[in-house]
C-alpha cells in the first residue's frame, strides 16, 4: 500500500507541475494572439472599436481574465504538488480542477467545430487542440491521483 | 568500494585465507588496481586498451555515448564493478530496451560470480586480486547497473540515512566535485540530474555519489527500477559479508575448499577478528582514516609493513620488457586476467540476447575476428599448451 501511495503522490507532483506549465502556455498563447491579432479583434466586434479608451478597457479585462485563469492553474498545480509531497490539501483545489475539466470539455468540441467550418487554419487548430487535450488529460489524471492518494492515506490511518 | 576495502581489507582477507605477506600485497594491489587501470594508464605503458577496467572522470566526459561508445562503457563497468545478477530476469510490461538494462542490475552471489571465480581459479595472483575486486563490488554496488541509464540508476529525494540510534536523517546530494563528502552533516556529492537516458551522469551509482561505498552507512532509498518500492541497504552487513566471502573464495583458490559455492562465507575463520573488523566497518569516518585502520589490522595480522598503493610501482617492468615477455611481468599477468574477465562477461551478456555489451565472437567457430586485443588470450593459451 505504501508503494501505491508513493506512486500516486509522485503522479500528483508531476501532474501539478504539468498544470502549471500548460497554464503558463495557455496564457502566453492568448497574449500572442491578442497582440498579433489586434485588427481581427476590432473587426470581430459588432461595432468597430476605434475608441482607444474602449480598446484599453477591453485589454485590461482580458489581462485580468488571463491573470485569474493563470492564478487558478497555479493554485491547482501548487496544491497538487504540496499534497504529493505529503502535505494534506483542502478540497477547494479539487473543485477548481473539476471546473477546469468542465471548461475544457466545452471548449475542445467548440474548437473542432470552428475548424470544421473552415474558420481557422489547420496548423493553428491542431497545435491548440493537442495542447488543450494534453491539459485535459493532465487535469483528469491529477484528479484521479488525488482521490486515490486520499483514499490510501485514509486507509493507512485506519490501519494505524 | 574505496581503497580502504579494495587494497587494505583485501590484504587482510588474503592473510586470513593463508597467503603470505608478499602474496597478500600482490592480491590487494591488483584488487585496487582494478579501480585505476584506465585507458590513460594503459596508453602510458603501451598496453592493450581493451584491458581497461575503469575510466577516469575526464575519460567519461569525453566518452562517446552512441551505441558503440555505450557498449565500450558497459563492457568495462559491468565486467568489474557491477557484475549483473540475473541476465535472464523477467519483468512484465516493459520494452526490450528497458529489459536489457534491467537485466544488468548488479547483485551478489550471481551465476556470473561463480564463472568469475572459476575463471580466476588456478591462475595468477593478479587474477585473484582482480577477482576479489569483482566479489567486493557485487556487495557495495548492488541495485545499480554498469551502464548509463536514468531509468535504472536514478534515485530521488527520498534518500534517508538510518542512524545507529534508530532515527532517520535525510541525505542531501550536492554537485561539488573535488570537495570531500561531509559525512557528519550527511552532505554527499553526486552527479547532476540529466534527463538524457544515456548521459554518463547516469552511469553506475553516480546519482547516489559515493554513498554505496561507505562501509558505515545504512540507508533507505527508492531506486528508479524498483517501481516505487523502497530498498534498505545495510552496508556494514554487506561489507562484512563481502569480507568473509573473499576469505572463502581465496581459500577455495588455495585448495582448502573442494569447490566454490555461492552464498558461502568463512565466518568461522574470521570470527576471532570480527569485533575489530566491525569496529572499522562501522566507524563513521572518511576513506583516508578507514585506510589507516585497515592497514593497522593488516600489519597486525602479518607482522609486516604494508606498502602504500602506487600506480607507478610495476610500470617500468612492463614498459622495459620485450614484446614476447610482457605477459610474464606483474602488469602483464594482470592484463591477461582482465582481458579474460571482460571477454567472459561480454560473452555471457551477448549470449543472453542483450546487445548492451556488444558482440562476442567465438574464435573456435569464426576464427580470429573482433577486437585484436583479445587475440592475446588465444596466443597466450597456445603458448601455454605448447610442448
Amino acid at each position: 500500500m505504501e508503494r501505491l501511495l508513493r506512486r500516486q503522490q509522485d503522479t500528483l507532483v508531476a501532474m501539478g507541475t504539468g498544470v502549471i506549465a500548460f497554464g503558463t502556455w495557455s496564457v502566453a498563447r492568448s497574449i500572442v494572439y491578442f497582440v498579433t491579432g489586434v485588427r481581427e479583434i476590432q473587426t470581430t466586434f459588432p461595432a468597430r472599436l476605434t475608441d482607444s479608451v474602449a480598446i484599453a478597457v477591453l485589454y485590461a479585462l482580458l489581462v485580468a481574465l488571463l491573470t485569474f485563469d493563470l492564478g487558478l492553474r497555479f493554485y491547482v498545480g501548487l496544491s497538487a504538488r504540496a499534497e504529493g509531497k505529503g502535505k494534506r490539501g483542502g478540497k477547494l483545489y479539487l473543485v477548481i480542477t473539476v471546473l477546469l475539466i468542465a471548461s475544457y470539455l466545452y471548449t475542445i468540441p467548440q474548437d473542432i467545430l470552428v475548424f470544421s467550418r473552415g474558420r481557422e487554419t489547420f496548423l493553428d487548430t491542431i497545435a491548440s487542440l493537442f495542447i488543450d487535450l494534453t491539459s485535459l488529460i493532465t487535469l483528469v489524471w491529477l484528479l484521479i491521483a488525488a482521490i486515490r492518494s486520499r483514499r490510501l492515506t485514509d486507509a493507512e490511518e485506519v490501519r494505524a | 568500494m574505496n581503497t580502504d576495502f579494495h587494497y587494505y581489507a583485501t590484504y587482510c582477507a588474503a592473510q586470513l585465507a593463508g597467503y603470505s605477506h608478499e602474496e597478500s600485497v600482490t592480491i590487494g594491489y591488483c584488487a585496487e588496481l582494478t579501480d585505476n587501470c584506465t585507458k590513460t594508464f594503459l596508453r602510458k605503458i603501451k598496453a592493450p586498451l581493451q584491458a581497461a577496467t575503469s575510466q577516469l572522470k575526464m575519460e567519461m566526459m569525453d566518452a562517446r555515448t552512441d551505441f558503440i561508445g555505450l557498449q565500450d562503457i558497459t563492457r568495462t563497468w559491468a565486467s568489474f564493478h557491477f557484475l549483473p545478477y540475473n541476465l535472464y530476469a523477467k519483468k512484465p510490461h516493459c520494452s526490450r530496451a528497458y529489459l536489457n538494462k534491467y537485466r544488468l542490475i548488479c547483485g551478489p552471489n550471481s551465476p556470473l560470480l561463480a564463472e568469475t571465480v572459476n575463471l580466476a581459479n588456478n591462475k595468477s595472483l593478479q587474477a585473484v586480486g582482480m577477482c576479489m575486486h569483482v566479489v567486493a563490488d557485487t556487495w557495495a554496488h548492488r541495485y545499480f547497473v554498469g551502464t548509463t541509464s536514468l531509468v535504472i540508476n536514478n534515485s530521488n529525494d527520498s534518500f534517508v540515512e538510518l542512524m545507529p540510534n534508530g532515527k532517520e536523517r535525510p541525505i542531501t546530494f550536492v554537485h561539488t566535485p573535488g570537495k570531500p563528502d561531509d559525512v557528519e552533516n550527511a552532505l554527499y556529492t553526486a552527479t547532476l540530474f540529466q534527463t538524457n537516458e544515456n548521459s554518463v551522469m547516469n552511469l553506475g551509482h553516480g546519482r547516489a555519489g559515493y554513498v554505496p561505498d561507505y562501509s558505515f552507512i545504512r540507508y533507505r532509498y527508492m531506486p528508479a527500477w524498483a517501481d516505487y518500492e523502497e530498498v534498505v541497504k545495510d552496508n556494514p552487513s554487506d561489507f562484512y559479508h563481502a569480507f568473509c566471502q573473499m576469505v572463502y573464495v581465496m581459500r577455495f583458490f588455495r585448495g582448502e575448499h573442494a569447490s566454490f559455492e555461492l552464498d558461502r562465507y568463512d565466518t568461522d575463520l574470521v570470527a576471532p577478528w570480527r569485533d575489530e573488523i566491525m569496529a572499522i566497518i562501522t566507524e563513521r569516518q572518511n576513506e583516508d582514516d578507514a585506510c589507516l585502520d585497515w592497514k593497522a589490522l593488516g600489519e597486525k595480522l602479518s607482522g609486516e609493513e604494508i606498502p602504500d598503493f602506487s600506480l607507478e610501482t610495476h610500470q617500468r617492468e612492463y614498459i622495459d620488457a620485450a614484446p614476447g615477455e610482457k605477459n610474464d611481468t606483474f602488469l602483464g599477468k594482470y592484463i591477461l586476467a582482465t582481458l579474460a574477465q571482460k571477454s567472459m562477461v561480454t560473452n555471457r551478456i551477448y549470449r543472453s540476447g542483450n546487445p548492451l555489451a556488444g558482440r562476442s565472437v567465438s574464435y573456435e567457430e569464426n576464427g580470429l575476428k573482433g577486437l585484436r586485443d583479445y587475440w592475446e588470450l588465444v596466443f597466450h593459451a597456445m603458448r601455454e599448451d605448447a610442448p
